[in-house]
């Protein structure tokens, strides 16, 4: 544990051999396989992998928000603020929720409640963490509807959620989880609904606002390119595991592990002549059948037969540069 | 959708429901010009739903307003000793919780036709939180007036005045000038007059003075029996629905079994060993017939709790007692609103069904006792069964109707 406090000397979110699974206790699929994961103070963390790899199961488990049946946290610790967030109590981790932990959630169309105000939803927040209600929380809400940039708050906190944009309800989504100023945001791919013009404005406010609040951020996405512009370390998930961990700038020069190199190649860049885009052959394994030993190996060009013996642990390759294979591409 | 956001709004005032819905929807309306059309507007332009609301509506203010329709006391009275207004001074406690009830709906009616007017920038929850405010001190103004409400004798016979015994210079007595119980014994069995608009009975009373008051109960009945039923439904159904688990398997068996009571011989057999009242017959209907709101509930609850709303506002740390009482069951609560209409009509059938077998209270003057009564007169006055019965049919089509334009109304696929 030694190697992170160099970079972090006291983590805001510590999360410790996290597993969740799904299902049966023995036959069950896992989703989360004992990941570690630490964020510090005002540090944007960029989350990526493919679909199915466990980035939105990890948002939920940080928060204990996995639906309990099916889901269940088997493993782990998550220290936040020092306090282990899985032995909390119902009530404290609400007084967590959405006061000092926000969650952004994907899909913008679903994520009001269609028969109150925007302006209402937002106002809840503070009214069970900071006792406001009336006039000074409709202040309050106004407010940081304007912070988020919409052009007419007062207007908008009246509006029904099926009057606004895709991007608005977006915008207002953000305007409530930081309505209380929390010190870490969880963004579960809060642009993958938007189209691209919308999408850079978005991530825009999101990292002018983390600035502004010097706020933590652990965004999610698939994404590479949204994760490289707003984040100051990126951790890649591959089945249900953390396959590589560094700063973002070493990990999109130098990627490590094979599956981020494959993840780079098949995604295109501005700017640069580059060969064909060359997809990553196969799919993500299911959760209720890993291969054993290294997880990527049915896909890996570089695999040897160690790779179906051992798996390989995360170890670190330079400084703060953690890869979990056994031939990691070493920087020259 | 959005019109009936607040199950709560109607509780204390469930009589006034067909008006009070109504104007609580144009709300909604008229503070949101470029909305898609709201429930209310996709219900009023249908006829026969619409039909059916006028025919409550009138129902309900014949019941509210029962005494200044038919009664032998006069409405105003002015001999020389000054102004009297009799029909108050005979006020019981139960015309005086009709009274108020009916004053309650013409004013939240009121409130919501002239407060997005009058202050066009209060926002629609605030206009809300008004007229709740409002409706809550009206009803616990209410309350306290009724039931320290005194019991006292009349002494005053105002029949002489109306008969031509007696003159005064001025005495303005109801439409329909006698009391449902005066008992003359005098022109009985009259068929159908101008001076008895609806013939007499067999001790010589106006069978449309006891319509009228009669009307009440039916009502009454619809009204309450349907609050028990939404109130078990709803809360069970919420908690099966939202938790799952062995509380969903518990209500689902608690559901199969109260389903298998025949309602109608179960209240029948209950009757039998409790005190006549009326009060016992509703009860005993709400507490039989609330499967079918608990069913609609839950799904409703099973559906919503995956939505991403119902996460965001875990997330937001909210409650699960908040999230299903503001964030759920105004979602769900279209179809259970559809379903207790038609168990309105379904109540008021079940209480005349008991009534005429002879099961009610004795004392209660409902439509279905008064059917029963008359019956045996058929050969001699076939009127006087056609008019309670009628008045059942049309009460049971007019809330068959509400529902059914309801339905439609709410239903997204009909939605332009």
């Amino acid at each position: 544990m030694s190697r992170e406090t160099h970079t972090a000397p006291q983590p805001l979110l510590e999360v410790k051999g996290l597993k969740t699974v799904f299902g049966a206790p023995e036959a069950g699929a896992v989703a989360v396989d004992r990941i570690s994961l630490t964020i510090g103070q005002a540090e944007a963390l960029g989350l990526v992998g493919e679909s199915g790899s466990g980035k939105s199961v990890t948002a939920l488990s940080i928060l204990r928000l996995v639906a309990d049946p099916p889901g269940r946290i088997v493993e782990g610790e998550i220290f936040f603020k020092g306090r282990d967030l899985l032995r909390l109590g119902p009530a404290a981790m609400r007084a967590v929720r959405g006061n000092e932990i926000s969650l952004i959630l994907q899909e913008p169309a679903t994520a009001l409640n269609p028969v109150m105000t925007v302006g209402s939803q937002i106002a809840e927040a503070l009214t069970i963490h900071k006792k406001l209600k009336g006039r000074d929380a409709h202040a309050r809400v106004v407010e940081s509807l304007a912070r988020v940039g919409i052009p007419s708050p007062e207007k908008t906190a009246r509006s029904w959620p099926h009057q606004l944009s895709g991007g608005m309800i977006q915008r207002a989504m953000i305007a409530m989880a930081l309505i209380c100023r929390p010190d870490l945001l969880i963004a579960d791919e809060p642009t993958s609904a938007l189209d691209v013009t919308i999408q850079a404005q978005i991530l825009d406010l999101l990292d002018r606002l983390r600035q502004e609040e010097a706020m933590s951020l652990l965004l999610i996405s698939h994404d590479l390119g949204v994760v490289a512009g707003l984040c100051d370390r990126v951790a890649v998930m591959y089945a249900a595991e953390i396959v590589e961990e560094a700063a973002s700038s070493q990990l999109f020069e130098h990627p490590g592990h094979p599956y981020t190199a494959a993840l780079l190649r098949s995604m295109p860049t501005l700017g640069r002549t580059q060969q064909r885009l060359r997809p990553i052959p196969g799919s993500v394994p299911s959760p209720a059948a890993h291969p054993a030993a290294c997880r990527f190996r049915p896909r890996c060009v570089r695999a040897q037969s160690i790779c179906g013996e051992r798996k390989p642990t995360l170890d670190e390759l330079t400084p703060g540069h953690r890869v979990a294979c056994f031939f990691p591409d070493r920087e020259v | 959708m959005t019109g009936i956001e607040k199950p709560g709004l109607d509780k204390p005032d469930g009589l006034s429901n067909g008006g009070g819905a109504s104007g609580r929807v144009d709300l909604q309306n008229a503070g949101n010009d470029q909305r898609r059309p709201t429930t209310w507007v996709r219900f009023r332009g249908r006829k026969s739903p619409m039909i059916g609301l006028v025919l409550l509506g009138v129902l309900f203010v014949i019941a509210a307003l029962a005494p200044f329709l038919a009664g032998n006391r006069p409405i105003l009275f002015i001999d020389g000793e000054g102004l009297e207004l009799p029909v108050f001074g005979a006020f019981t406690q139960e015309d005086f919780f009709w009274f108020a009830s009916f004053i309650t709906a013409l004013l939240v009616l009121g409130c919501f036709r002239l407060l997005p007017r009058t202050c066009p920038n209060l926002s629609p929850g605030h206009g809300r939180r008004v007229i709740l405010g409002l409706l809550g001190l009206a009803v616990a103004v209410t309350m306290v007036i009724g039931f320290s409400w005194p019991e006292r004798l009349i002494h005053d016979d105002f029949t002489p005045y109306r008969d031509g015994g007696r003159e005064a210079s001025l005495c303005v007595f109801p439409p329909v000038c006698y009391a449902p119980t005066e008992v003359p014994l005098t022109n009985t069995l009259d068929s159908p007059s101008f001076s008895h608009f609806f013939g007499t009975d067999r001790q010589g009373d106006d069978v449309l003075s006891r319509m009228i008051h009669g009307t009440r109960i039916s009502l009454l009945v619809a009204v309450t029996a349907i609050l028990v039923c939404m109130a078990i439904g709803i809360a069970l159904g919420a908690a099966a629905g939202y938790f799952g688990g062995w509380i969903d398997a518990f209500v689902l068996r608690l559901i199969e079994v109260v389903t298998c009571f025949p309602a109608f011989f179960a209240v029948l057999a209950v009757l039998a060993f409790l005190p006549p009242r009326i009060f016992w017959v509703m009860l005993i209907i709400g507490l039989l017939r609330w499967p079918g709101v608990a069913r609609l509930t839950r799904g409703e609850f099973l559906r919503l709790r995956d939505w991403e709303f119902v996460t965001a506002a875990r997330a937001m740390g909210l409650s699960n007692r908040r999230i299903m009482a503001r964030h759920i069951l105004p979602n769900a609560l279209a179809p259970v609103i559809v379903s207790a209409t038609f168990g309105m009509a379904g109540a008021i059938l079940i209480e005349s069904g008991l009534s005429f077998l002879g099961i009610g209270p004795a004392s209660c003057q409902s439509w279905g006792r008064l059917l029963s009564e008359f019956r045996p007169y058929f050969d001699v006055a076939w009127w006087l069964s056609v008019f309670p019965g009628a008045s059942i049919f049309i009460t049971v089509i007019a809330l068959n109707l509400v529902g059914e334009g309801l339905r439609d109304a709410l239903d997204p696929r009909l939605r332009e």
